[in-house]
């Protein structure tokens, strides 16, 4: 018998290990109907993950630090993956590998996550995909269109 | 030390760099303290250009005020969320002021070593924070040249 903390540590491992499986039903089973209203709808997640793993096909997702306290666990998830698949967002597929992390503090009652709050590195992966440019960059083209 | 007092030092690390306050790295992380800046290339471990980005963080928002929403703990690592809200009435990255309030969240994890933090991993939602200023995603079928 391990304490609530290690068992919902586990969990999340598990429900990553579907992830990495393409197995999107199993994984949705660890989410409770709570997580979600009509604004975020499961079938909406359900179809953004989908697309992420379709534009990514070697996509892998690595948990790479998990603690936990009470009822939340907290963890960090690397992606690394190649953009030779489907659209991203509309984006065609560019070719190009990215790599980045997003954080997450979820909060398990018995055995569903019940709520979620994350970051995650979207202008770093649209900066790896060469579709946005880096600040500095964005800056300079800036005071250039100033100067014409 | 425990996780409660583990907890309290990095609530307030993150207060005090939150608020623009780089004496933090001299008071509050170990000699060979590691950051990891998840959100942007190139500043890994690199303490200076971190003080420089809080600087101009401070510069271009200069009411920045900040407002830890969760923090949980295990062993020697503490995980925050905090919610930072300012005006943008100064200089961003060279730009002029938009005169817009935005609102940015911050995730970190931080590992301690006796009272000092030893390491950290932090990941802001930059990009919402520039959409709230005005920045605009453009669809690459559009990009000159692309």
């Amino acid at each position: 018998m391990g304490t609530v903390e290690e068992n919902n540590k586990e969990l999340i491992r598990r429900q990553y290990e579907h992830y990495n499986q393409l197995e999107f039903d199993a994984a949705h089973e660890y989410f409770s109907d709570e997580m979600f209203s009509e604004h975020f709808t499961r079938e909406q997640v359900k179809e953004s993950e989908m697309m992420l793993h379709n534009a990514f096909p070697d996509l892998t997702l690595t948990i790479v630090d998990i603690i936990a306290e009470g009822d939340k666990v907290a963890f960090i998830v690397n992606g690394k993956g190649t953009h030779t698949g489907g659209p991203y967002f509309g984006i065609p597929a560019t070719g190009k590998e990215v790599n980045a992390q997003n954080t997450y503090i979820d909060r398990i009652v018995d055995n569903k996550i019940v709520e979620g709050n994350g970051t995650a590195s979207m202008l770093l992966l649209l900066q790896q995909l060469g579709v946005m440019p880096t600040i500095e960059e964005a800056v300079k083209a800036y005071n250039e269109s100033k100067k014409e | 030390m425990g996780i409660e007092e583990n907890k309290e030092i990095v609530r307030i690390f993150t207060e005090r760099f939150g608020r623009g306050d780089n004496s933090v790295f001299d008071d509050m992380v170990t000699t060979d303290f590691l950051i990891h800046y998840l959100m942007r290339q190139g500043i890994d471990n690199d303490i200076d250009a971190l003080k420089k980005t809080n600087d101009g963080g401070h510069a271009a928002f200069p009411d920045y005020s900040i407002e830890i929403v969760d923090m949980i703990a295990e062993d020697d690592k503490v995980m925050v969320i905090a919610k930072r809200t300012g005006t943008n009435t100064g200089e961003f990255s060279g730009l002029p002021p938009t005169g817009k309030t935005v609102t940015m969240y911050r995730m970190a994890l931080y590992r301690l070593e006796n009272g000092k933090i030893a390491e950290g991993w932090n990941l802001d939602d930059y990009l919402g924070q520039l959409l709230q200023l005005g920045f605009t995603l453009t669809p690459p079928s559009l990009n000159k040249g692309a």
